[in-house]
């Protein structure tokens, strides 16, 4: 067994926009355009990167919600890409996800006691008093009340309800989790109780995460190695401490110096981006990021550069380096 | 301090969360409200005295009257309504008011079967329409469209003169003619609710389709699916009194209002009290169902 749990190899999901008579799509927009990643076994990918850059995407596209348009995606050595839902379900025990708002992901005409209980019956784990037990066991897991069981979603706070997310979640004994923006959605005080939890059950039941979110402090507080994307594709990708240190893309330059220096004193130069982000629809030609780019050269307009290793575990996808 | 105390305090302290608290609250709020505001509504509380007193009629109907509603009797024939016989006798000497309180029973036991029916096919076309789309859907759409453009009671006589007369036909006729406006009203809540996270969380979850569509979706769907039911019951007792009334539903001596009505059509001048009662009572029952629906929405319109 190799020691990754999640590689997937230029994954593609393009959106048609308009079509045409015969109803064949002229336009697409290009939300994923070519992605490759993998996480090892235990280990916390960070994906960071503007709203509407492809994150999500990616994320909900790995987990088969939408249909990839091209690529590979090996779970467990597995090419999940063309499962369909029964073997998906199989997937699925392994696989799980944590939603942005728990406002929305929780059936709010369900006790929550038993929108985990059903989860468990689904895939047949344990009998039902077994069952119960185990529904416990989540609830004091991620820091809940068990009278909290026989409540609706509505009676609940957005940091509980993401607990009750979690619970649900962990429930199948997942490996991986793919967390989408899981603490934006809620107060700032919250959202450390949210990580801390995540990065305590990583620790004890020993998960994955692709931690999705638009919040750099938290990625660098919880990620093992970042993924930096733009418009479709990954810039850079490095371990996190070299990536904070250190940014060699452009984009991930101005992007982290985007962050709040809290030390008095010491004073960071912003790098302010011209410009407006280009259309997915008509992305650039070369490379994506050279209509900002302070650095754009001839070359970048006319092809575009490969992700490039830059020693280690550290890949760029620019020509200056 | 645990977290949950935390937590609490935090509640008490960030505005944005008991702005969320406060969202919630509301909610259970307006359903009380709701409720509240349906008794002080004179409309609604005429129409649900109207129905409350036709579905006990329905009930009781041999508690209510010492004749039976199909035995002649040859020394009462055609007799003014009087203290015997409040609402008069018919040309066979049955008292009127006894069988009109067993044609509520008809017209009742008609209504609710065939709503019933015809709220599984909408729901279960409905359904199948807005969760799984495509082809499906386009299918079944086309169908629906073409069942919405005819009259229902037009509708309803075309295939009782396929299926032959009778009650039970009725039944079968009301439903196959009326299921189309739950149908849309299904693949219209099915096709929101489904765009919502906690289905796709429950698709990630492994659940199976059928688990998702009877256990996820349709119990956020039903509230507009049981408000249009209890509006479509007056038109199924209409539709019943008039096809038993062209002589396609209930065959006398059956007691069906419509069969009523239609025995003292040839005897209005004579005695004209047997026709009149019936009419009356399909028009205060309809009337009572529809004050009653109208009132439903004027409190559920947030606007008023």
């Amino acid at each position: 067994m190799s020691a990754r749990i999640l590689e997937v190899k230029s994954l593609k999901k393009h959106f048609p926009v308009k079509s045409n008579l015969l109803g064949k799509a002229m336009e697409t927009v290009k939300a994923v355009d070519g992605i490759d990643l993998y996480i090892n076994y235990g280990e916390v990918l960070g994906l960071v990167g503007e709203s509407g850059c492809g994150k999500s995407t990616t994320g909900r596209t790995i987990l088969r919600l939408l249909d990839p348009t091209e690529g590979e995606i090996l779970f467990e050595g597995n090419d999940i890409a063309k499962y369909n839902k029964k073997q998906l379900r199989t997937v699925y025990r392994n696989l799980q996800l944590i939603f942005q708002d728990p406002f929305a992901s929780l059936n709010p005409r369900k006790k929550v006691g038993s929108a985990i209980e059903e989860v468990l019956y689904v895939h047949k784990i344990r009998n039902a008093a077994e069952r119960k037990e185990k529904v416990k066991e989540l609830f004091e897991m991620v820091g809940l009340r068990q009278e909290d069981m026989d409540k609706y979603p509505h009676e609940f706070s957005g940091g509980q309800r993401q607990r009750i997310v979690i619970a649900r979640a962990l429930a199948v004994n997942p490996k991986l989790i793919i967390c989408d923006e899981p603490v934006s959605a809620l107060d700032v005080s919250i959202q450390a109780q949210i990580v801390n939890l995540l990065n305590s059950l990583k620790n004890r039941l020993a998960l994955s995460y692709l931690f999705i979110s638009h919040d750099l402090r938290i990625v660098k507080y919880m990620s093992d190695r970042v993924a930096v994307m733009y418009l479709g594709k990954i810039v850079e990708i490095a371990p996190a401490e070299e990536l904070f240190s250190n940014p060699l893309h452009p984009y991930s330059e101005a992007l982290l110096s985007a962050i709040a220096v809290l030390k008095p004193g010491k004073k960071k130069k912003k790098i302010v981006l011209e410009g407006e982000v280009p259309s997915p629809v008509n992305p650039p030609s070369g490379c994506r990021f050279r209509t900002r780019c302070k650095y754009a050269m001839k070359q970048c307009s006319e092809t575009e550069p490969q992700l490039k290793c830059l020693g280690g575990e550290h890949f760029v996808r620019c020509y200056l380096h | 301090m645990t977290i949950r105390d935390i937590e609490a305090h935090v509640d008490n302290v960030w505005p944005e969360q008991k702005a969320v608290k406060e969202k919630e609250q509301e909610e259970k709020r307006k359903f009380t409200n709701f409720i509240k505001k349906l008794f002080k509504h004179r409309g609604a509380l005429a129409g649900a005295v109207i129905m409350l007193a036709f579905v006990l009629t329905a009930v009781f109907a041999p508690w209510l009257t010492s004749y039976s509603y199909d035995s002649p009797d040859a020394s009462a024939v055609l007799q003014a309504p009087s203290r015997e016989h409040i609402f008069g006798t018919d040309e066979f000497g049955r008292d009127v008011f006894t069988r009109i309180v067993y044609g509520a029973r008809v017209s009742l036991e008609v209504a609710v079967i065939a709503v019933g029916f015809s709220l599984v096919i909408g729901t279960v076309l409905g359904a199948i329409a807005g969760y799984y789309g495509g082809f499906a859907d386009y299918t079944i759409t086309s169908v629906t469209d073409i069942a919405w453009s005819f009259p229902t009671t037009l509708l309803a006589i075309a295939f009782i003169a396929a299926l032959g007369s009778g009650l039970q036909n009725v039944i079968i006729a009301i439903a196959l003619a009326s299921w189309s406006g739950y149908c849309r009203v299904v693949r219209g809540q099915f096709l929101s609710i489904k765009q919502r996270e906690f289905i796709e969380a429950a698709r990630i979850l492994g659940m199976s389709d059928a688990r998702i569509i009877f256990k996820h979706i349709l119990p956020n769907a039903q509230a507009p699916v049981v408000v249009m039911a209890t509006l479509e019951l007056p038109k199924a007792i209409v539709i019943e009194a008039s096809l038993s009334f062209l002589g396609l539903g209930a065959q006398p001596p059956q007691p069906s209002w419509g069969v009523i009505l239609d025995s003292g059509k040839g005897l209005l001048d004579q005695a004209p009290w047997i026709s009149f009662f019936p009419g009356l009572m399909i028009m205060i029952v309809v009337l009572g169902f529809n004050l009653f629906g109208d009132a439903l929405r004027d409190v559920l319109d947030p606007n008023r």
